[in-house]
């Protein structure tokens, strides 16, 4: 299949789907079925990008669907449905974010917090954006201990057996970790 | 075509759920009626207490003050309407130009003040309490109609939504202000008309923030 071929497809797979929204919002049910499991995929594949593991894909797909079926009455057919789709996963991601963020800080050894506190509530891009860029910032061990630690949320033995390094040292890199995110997210308020 | 399988579940419980829904109107339709609605209260104040631009003693820049004013409220009132729809939320420039245009007719006054003797502080008072209270009243309908416009969308970002809701109710209160009461003298402008559309703005930010959120939780 030659690139043209390609561009015509997505193109006419993009028509296909504001289409089908079209008609969901006529209330066809079958339609909407159809539409919702042709955007799962898509949203999954998105969405893995701010998912430490399955379970929160899942969720997140899952949270999204929500948001999408409420979110419908909003959507214009005459436009096409990814940019509107892709906003609202977005929002829930950095809604995830945040919230795994708050669940995070809770959990830290020191008395003030949070990151999240220091985060708009009402600007999830740039929440989202804050704490993708801290996290690129900390050094690859400490970024490797939180990781393992607080986003996938293995025991720490376990960790230090995928690190390489002892339970202690693990630790100490995870804590170093805490304290340089949150200078970085906190220190500027 | 197969999803997995707590996915599955989901889906169909939402197509069950899927009854016909009323489509939002587009951004520029909605804001066309909102504008009618302001357009008709500026006529009934101009109509009640005389077009300002006739009279000798209001300050010449005051049309195009009126202008500036007038472009900022449809301005925010629009990015907010367009806030209310994923994907269609303004970018930083839209609005950094359009909180430019908020503050505009601000330079009006301030560059060329109308000469006006200063009041002693219980006079100044006296005239700018009904001037505040009045900018609160008049900004009751647009601001709740408004409100309401971008709440049966699904704002995405509710505070900055809630600014930009007051920021056009506000905005329009200001404007009719500004033909409503005659006086021009700019310490009376920046406390008794000024401050309350900036105080009110923050207020529409905490309330945008709080009840703007919801529609994740209600259904259409």
């Amino acid at each position: 299949m030659t690139s043209s071929d390609d561009e015509a497809t997505s193109r006419q797979g993009r028509a296909r789907r504001a289409e089908l929204m079209g008609a969901a919002q006529a209330g066809d049910q079958e339609r909407y079925r159809e539409l919702l499991l042709d955007i799962s995929p898509m949203l999954t594949r998105f969405l893995r990008r701010w998912a430490s593991h399955p379970q929160d894909l899942d969720d997140l797909t899952q949270e999204t669907l929500i948001a999408v079926h409420r979110a419908r009455h909003t959507f214009d057919p005459a436009r096409p449905l990814e940019p509107w789709l892709f906003a609202i996963a977005r929002h829930v991601a950095a809604d995830h974010l945040r919230r795994q963020a708050t669940r995070l800080a809770r959990e830290l050894p020191v008395a003030t917090l949070p990151e999240v506190a220091a985060l708009d509530p009402g600007d999830e891009a740039a929440a989202l954006r804050r704490l993708e860029g801290a996290l690129a910032q900390l050094p690859a061990q400490q970024r490797e201990a939180f990781e393992l630690l607080k986003l996938e949320g293995v025991s720490i033995a376990e960790g230090a057996a995928r690190a390489g390094t002892t339970t202690g040292a693990l630790k100490v890199r995870a804590h170093r970790a805490y304290r340089a995110l949150k200078a970085m997210l906190g220190g500027d308020r | 075509m197969s999803a997995p399988e707590p996915q599955q579940a989901l889906i169909d419980r939402l197509v069950a759920d899927a009854q016909p829904v009323r489509r939002l109107w587009p951004p520029a339709a909605r804001l066309g009626l909102w504008a009618g609605l302001v357009a008709v209260m500026l006529a009934l104040v101009a109509w009640r207490h005389g077009w300002p631009f006739g009279a000798a003693v209001r300050p010449a820049s005051l049309p195009a003050e009126l202008l500036c004013a007038g472009l900022a409220t449809a301005a925010c009132a629009l990015l907010a309407l367009r806030a209310a729809i994923p994907g269609r939320a303004a970018g930083r420039g839209a609005l950094l130009a359009t909180a430019g245009l908020a503050v505009l007719p601000l330079a009006f006054w301030l560059h060329d003040p109308s000469p006006q003797t200063a009041l002693p502080l219980a006079q100044f008072v006296a005239a700018g309490v009904p001037c505040a209270i009045m900018t609160a009243l008049l900004a009751v309908l647009p601001l709740a109609s408004l409100l309401w416009a971008v709440r049966r969308g699904a704002p995405l970002n509710p505070r900055r939504a809630g600014v930009l809701v007051g920021g056009g109710g506000f905005l329009a209160a200001y404007l009719l202000m500004r033909v409503f009461c005659a006086v021009d003298d700019p310490s009376h402008l920046m406390i008794w008309h000024v401050v309350p559309v900036a105080l009110g703005i923050g207020l529409c930010a905490g309330l945008g923030g709080w009840w703007l959120a919801r529609w994740r939780a209600t259904p259409p």
